[in-house]
């Protein structure tokens, strides 16, 4: 069919893009220990961004010549209508090789599946419940076609881990609810149930946080959901242009220690792909070094707006949920590539020593800080005391809250070494721990 | 469809679901104009044998294909024993109406209205930035089950959203607005567009000057989007009886007992036409109804699917709900709202000596076991003695929900709802609705 689009686009459209995926699902679903749902989904779709006059999208996941004809029409017509933008479709570039893909969902995603539901299964302890889990392999193929020229073929894997692991003791229950996105299965070992199942266990005994204004260490997971939240937004020439961007180059806007690179070519990163969605080399893009915001990132559309070239920063991705299979359903966006943070020079160990009192937030309930204001107030899910550089109770319950433009000022501290994670609010990053001070809680 | 039913006839129970829709959205901000459109379908099988779930998922409809693996699935997964609850076949082929077709008015005419929002919204310098969105979609879903159902709807859906964006050095505050309902045109051309409009560009201003509030205990007000919030997030996703089966519900072990605040009746009404949850029958080809979770302060009833239903020995709520053919069907809200009481609004402010008034809800989380609370406001008003008065920004809620709603002690007259989308999780998005009136809660934790 891709064929039969191009024949019909090259009749109608001097300036055109095809965007083409094919994704296989497997998934198998767990209830109470056990298996209680297997599914095998095919999706494939495409998106058409014509530019005669305005720029043109429709898509569709049909693939009758009849409503192939249709999706063309509406792109056409909605080309017409828009308002005259100057863009040109970009054309082949040179790009570097990445690693993004697991050879066992290549291969068979459902025995993978299998496999690892299997794993986990067989690793619960006796007073352990796996209420409910989620394990999910996505298989693609991506193309991307264009009137400059340009053809380019991509594949890529990704996989998805959701369990709610409960533990009952003295008929108190409690729940640890890891949610992580991975391009391969192996980068998320079954032996994390070990370290899941503790931070559920110290549930039992956690206690409801104080109201004062104190030492707080995230997680990397909570690094990126903070601080990819709101960074991102600023960081754009999409928000330049806007003029909702609060970053100037040069600006100093975080302490010394933070530095923070849009990363398109980590190895495994959820984000690492050898060209963006409409087609430009993916690359490293320094947002903030040493705390100053050294430059915006560009898509095409936004690159031209500013009299500037793309930095490979049009990505597709869902508004309000993460999109790995459906991508062909929204236009490429000007955003952040695996949002990767400098580690530090200090273990995570001596960040926890050095501190007379404090708290480490491992898991927030959803850390989703307004990207505009970068106001955020959170629940804390799992966090510990941290009493004369040793950890100490549990905690639970009660709210983090300030603004991440104000937090980045006040870092103290950043771990070692970071790592790829995937947040509620933002999906790929690559983070490690970092100790902000003078951060309000909320609580008794 | 005829022909998947009659294989999936060897199974203990089978069903095929066809959906398709077509969508348009028009958009405008001061850099870009999109016109959008997306039409889609897909066919979801499921088979259930020896008490587990087995679908299969198409959106490209090669009939050979599909029948091919339908007839492996079943030789596969056999008739197994299994407990599932059943009902007699019914049928339904409806398409709601409406009074103005959205695709009777012209593109044209559509472009100029949201052109003409943006430019209004934009007039006061103070505002940096500014969007409008004009949306409609018409969705068909076609049912049929081994139990010899045969059911069809077409449901419309309308959105129309605007925000502004307002600047001063360099502090960014914004406000919006969202309508998101089950309807045609007449939902915009009813709208006060000239109030909406000035509500959102002076609020984004006056939010230039909003303090930050220092946490703590306090007396509350919330209106009746944060009402609806609560309604949802924080009480409603442990009604659902899949997670009091995986005995991952805080409300496991209550039902029938006074859990909360005798003023607070709960309702989960996928009947109620138009609002952005409603529906004729849910993916399971269960018809829609009103739930009465919870009546005067007591646990009355969960929500339910096929499978929950059977184990619980429970009637069905028709609230068994899909993302789309490509994902499970889980137990899932649709129009979730507590229901109006007695008092008037500014008779509930001025009887507040002192605390908080909190506006709009921006985002709220689940947490079907532990039953805490976690939303996050837009705005915040200090009430002294019985007056509104300073505006903060937004904060966020925390603590037990049954806690908070057994603090509840006067509810107001009002009622009002908000469509959106819910999560189960982090993803499984469908949408719904939440409402409900003006609510006092007495020492919550705020921050």
């Amino acid at each position: 069919m891709k064929e039969f689009i191009l024949k019909e686009l090259g009749k109608n459209a001097e300036e055109y893009e095809v965007y083409l995926q094919k994704t296989e699902v497997n998934e198998i679903h767990l209830q109470k220990n056990k298996i209680n749902f297997i599914d095998k989904t095919i999706d494939s779709g495409y998106g058409i961004r014509v530019h005669e006059n305005g720029m043109g999208f429709s898509s569709s996941n049909i693939f009758s010549p009849l409503v192939i004809r249709q999706t063309i029409k509406n792109a056409l017509k909605s080309s017409e209508m828009t308002q005259k933008v100057e863009f040109s479709f970009p054309s082949k570039q040179p790009s570097k090789e990445v690693e993004n893909i697991d050879k066992k969902i290549k291969d068979k995603g459902d025995e993978a599946v299998r496999e690892y539901a299997n794993q986990i299964l067989s690793s619960i302890p006796k007073d352990v419940l796996v209420s409910f889990g989620k394990i999910r392999t996505y298989d693609s193929h991506i193309e991307i076609i264009n009137s400059e020229g340009l053809d380019l073929t991509r594949e890529e894997t990704n996989f998805m881990l959701e369990l709610s692991i409960i533990i009952e003791k003295n008929g108190k229950k409690v729940e640890f609810w890891p949610h992580q996105y991975r391009r391969r299965i192996d980068d998320l070992p079954v032996s994390n149930l070990e370290e899941w199942i503790k931070m559920a266990r110290d549930q039992l005994v956690a206690v409801q946080p104080r109201t004062e204004a104190t030492t707080v260490i995230f997680s990397p997971t909570s690094v990126l959901d903070g601080l990819g939240s709101v960074i991102d937004p600023h960081s754009t020439g999409s928000a330049k242009i806007n003029e909702i961007s609060k970053f100037s180059p040069e600006d100093r806007i975080a302490s010394d220690s933070l530095t923070i690179i849009s990363d398109g070519l980590y190895p495994y990163g959820l984000m690492t792909s050898e060209f963006d969605d409409e087609g430009i080399p993916q690359r490293k893009n320094i947002l903030i070094e040493r705390g100053v915001f050294k430059d915006y990132i560009y898509d095409q559309f936004y690159a031209i707006k500013d009299g500037t070239k793309s930095t490979g920063n049009g990505l597709r991705q869902g508004d309000t949920f993460f999109v790995f299979d459906g991508k062909y359903g929204g236009m490429p966006v000007n955003m952040t590539s695996n949002f990767y943070v400098k580690p530090g020079n200090k273990t995570l160990e001596q960040l926890i020593e050095e501190v007379k009192h404090g708290i480490l937030v491992d898991h927030f309930s959803w850390l989703i800080p307004d990207g505009t204001t970068g106001d955020f107030s959170s629940e804390i899910r799992v966090g510990y005391y941290i009493e004369n550089g040793v950890l100490n109770k549990p905690i639970k319950g009660g709210l983090v809250a300030g603004n991440i433009f104000d937090m980045v000022k006040n870092i103290s501290g950043i771990s070692n070494q970071s790592v790829i994670t995937s947040g509620g609010s933002v999906l790929a990053g690559v983070c490690p721990h970092i100790r902000f001070e003078n951060v309000q809680v909320a609580g008794k | 469809m005829e022909k998947i039913v009659q294989i999936l006839g060897k199974t203990y129970y089978g069903d095929v679901r066809f959906e398709s829709g077509n969508v348009l959205s028009i958009g405008k901000n001061k850099v870009e104009e999109n016109i959008n459109t997306a039409s889609s379908i897909g066919l979801c099988i499921r088979v259930f044998s020896d008490n587990k779930w087995y679908y299969l998922g198409f959106n490209e409809i090669d009939e050979e294909k599909i029948l091919d693996e339908t007839k492996r699935l079943v030789r596969r997964v056999g008739n197994k024993p299994s407990k599932l609850l059943m009902q007699d076949p019914w049928e339904i082929e409806k398409e709601m109406k409406v009074k103005k077709k959205p695709e009777d008015i012209s593109i044209d005419e559509k472009i100029k209205t949201v052109r003409n929002t943006f430019g209004r919204l934009m007039k006061n310098k103070t505002i940096v930035n500014a969007s409008a969105v004009l949306a409609h979609a018409n969705n068909e879903t076609l049912f049929m089950n081994t139990e010899g159902s045969d059911l069809r709807q077409v449901l419309p859906f309308f959105r129309f959203s605007m925000s502004a964006i307002a600047k001063e050095g360099k502090r960014i505050e914004y406000d919006y607005f969202l309508l998101q309902k089950q309807g045609g045109y007449e939902l915009f051309t009813s709208l006060d567009l000239d109030q909406e409009i000035n509500n959102v560009v002076n609020s984004s201003i006056e939010l230039l000057k909003a303090k930050v509030l220092r946490g703590g205990v306090h007396d509350i007000i919330v209106d009746p989007d944060v009402s609806g919030v609560i309604a949802h997030e924080s009480f409603g996703h442990g009604c659902e009886a899949d997670q009091v089966l995986r005995d991952r519900s805080y409300l496991a072990r209550l039902l029938g007992k006074k859990i909360i605040s005798e003023l607070v009746s709960l309702h989960d009404n996928s009947s109620l036409t138009g609002e952005r949850g409603y529906f004729l029958f849910d993916d399971e080809g269960i018809k829609s109804s009103d739930t009465v979770i919870v009546k005067n302060g007591v646990l009355n009833h969960f929500l339910h699917d096929r499978q929950s239903a059977i184990f619980m020995n429970s009637n069905v709520t028709g609230n068994a709900r899909a993302q789309d053919f490509s994902r499970k069907v889980f137990v899932r809200m649709s129009n979730t709202y507590i229901e109006p009481g007695d008092w008037k609004h500014d008779e509930l402010v001025e009887d507040t000596d002192k605390g908080f008034y909190l506006i709009k809800a921006l985002t709220g989380m689940e947490d079907p076991l532990g039953g805490n609370l976690q939303l996050v406001t837009h705005k915040v008003r200090e009430i002294k003695n019985g007056e509104l008065g300073q505006l903060y920004k937004g904060v966020g809620i925390s603590g037990k929900v049954l806690e908070f709603l057994s603090n509840v002690d006067a509810v107001t007259d009002d009622f009002d709802m908000r469509g959106s989308g819910c999560g189960k999780g982090h993803e499984d998005y469908v949408p719904v609705s939440s409402g409900g009136p003006y609510m006092r809660v007495r020492k919550a934790i705020i921050g």
